[in-house]
């Protein structure tokens, strides 16, 4: 994985939120499904088709009441809809095209083929199956709440 | 981080809280600014404004005071709008309407396994559930995955599941509350289903609903901020509902 992709930049998050909104189209929903997407961006292992506690855009997430949740990621969001780039709604408005941002290819090229991957399922279908990636149903997302995710992934591996 | 022990919440809060303190916690207890996106951006309640109360409220326990000053974005993250808030207030309220009849398991209530809040009486267990919701959207699907998982577990035989929606400023509570009256339509997942006379059931609607069917229920209500017109959609209206429609018409076998 490329080292760019890797550092913790808010701007860079942003600018990922952007892209990904553009690449939805008519699949974009609410925030709860841009959030269940940008966990996948962050801690969906493409080549394995499973999570890793590794990163991609070092957003802290941890388990809330629906599912994964990262605050870094929410307050990235509220920062657009306040600079007027997304329309805050059900589903939410592009006001500025995010395809043509400058943003790392590899980024774009993940962003790219998780759209594919799981674009079409709903926040609710992505919330529940990132808990059972995670390796819990949903009734057990209980004894997880507020656990961060990267420690849980790496619970989950030295168990298995 | 800690957090509060019931005892200390209620003697220490509870216990000093004016009604329209009672019900600001409980509104801001059942919140969760993570799931607004099923309400329009206008209709978004002040959260900041809203916290900001909650805390106020709560460090006038001294003890609980401690644990807000060591990190106060956790404990609002923890024990505000992770369930602990809402299950202490209507433990707290219950106990004070059942008058020692019942007996809260107050163990159950300080972890964070479900149900969130049981009270006992001899052999028999009562437990309730509280779901805070700003819509209905999945929720038969979220009871489906979240709820019925659990009741094969025989502390689930007397069972409340209670769906509780915060209204938003701007919003009609009373027409709201019409809205969300699908206790109904849930009721049937949580008992039916589960029974192992299902079978039976369906073949001979006599035998539907058995008595541990009947035991299962679904309340619906939804809560304001402030009960400055007496609307009455507050916790102690629906403790009392539970207490007089629930526990005082519970036919244990």
């Amino acid at each position: 994985m490329n080292i760019d992709i890797m550092s913790s930049d808010k701007k860079r998050t942003k600018k990922t939120i952007l892209y990904l909104l553009s690449k939805l189209g008519s699949s974009i929903e609410g925030k709860k499904k841009l959030m269940k997407l940008m966990f996948l961006l962050e801690h969906y292992d493409l080549s394995s088709g499973k999570l890793t506690p590794k990163g991609t855009l070092d957003n802290d997430f941890y388990i809330y009441h629906f599912g994964v949740f990262s605050t870094k990621v929410m307050s990235s969001f509220g920062e657009l809809v306040d600079e007027g780039k997304i329309k805050e709604g059900f589903p939410l408005k592009m006001i500025e095209d995010g395809s043509e941002l400058d943003l790392d290819e590899n980024i774009k090229n993940r962003v790219d083929t998780i759209v594919e991957k799981f674009g079409k399922h709903s926040g609710y279908q992505l919330e529940v199956e990132t808990l059972e990636m995670l390796g819990f149903k949903p009734h057990e997302k209980g004894q997880y709440f507020g656990q961060d995710i990267a420690t849980i992934l790496r619970k989950t591996r030295a168990s298995g | 981080m800690t957090i509060p022990k019931y005892t200390i919440f209620k003697n220490e809060v509870y216990n000093q809280l004016k009604p329209d303190e009672k019900t600001l916690l409980f509104y801001w207890a059942l919140i969760d600014d993570s799931s607004w996106e099923e309400v329009p951006p206008p209709y978004f309640p002040d959260a900041a404004e809203g916290h900001a109360k909650v805390i106020q409220i709560l460090k006038k326990s001294s003890q609980i005071k401690d644990i807000i000053v060591d990190d106060p974005d956790y404990f609002l993250k923890r024990f505000v709008q992770g369930e602990f808030l809402a299950n202490y207030l209507l433990a707290c309220e219950l106990e004070a309407k059942l008058n020692g009849s019942w007996a809260l398991d107050i163990a159950n209530l300080q972890k964070t396994d479900p149900p969130d809040v049981i009270f006992k009486k001899d052999e028999a267990v009562v437990s309730l559930e509280i779901k805070g919701m700003l819509s209905a959207a999945n929720l038969k699907d979220r009871i489906i995955r979240e709820v019925k998982p659990y009741l094969g577990n025989k502390n689930y035989d007397n069972f409340l599941l209670l769906l509780l929606f915060p209204v938003c400023p701007r919003e009609n509570p009373s027409r709201v509350n019409q809205l969300i009256e699908g206790y109904y339509i849930y009721e049937e997942i949580i008992r039916k289903e589960n029974s192992p006379l299902y079978l039976l059931q369906q073949l001979l609607p006599r035998f539907a609903y058995s008595l541990r069917d009947k035991r299962r229920q679904v309340f619906c209500q939804c809560f304001t901020e402030n009960n400055r017109r007496g609307s009455g959609f507050t916790l102690d209206n629906l403790a009392g509902r539970i207490v007089k429609n629930y526990f005082e018409k519970l036919e244990i076998a």
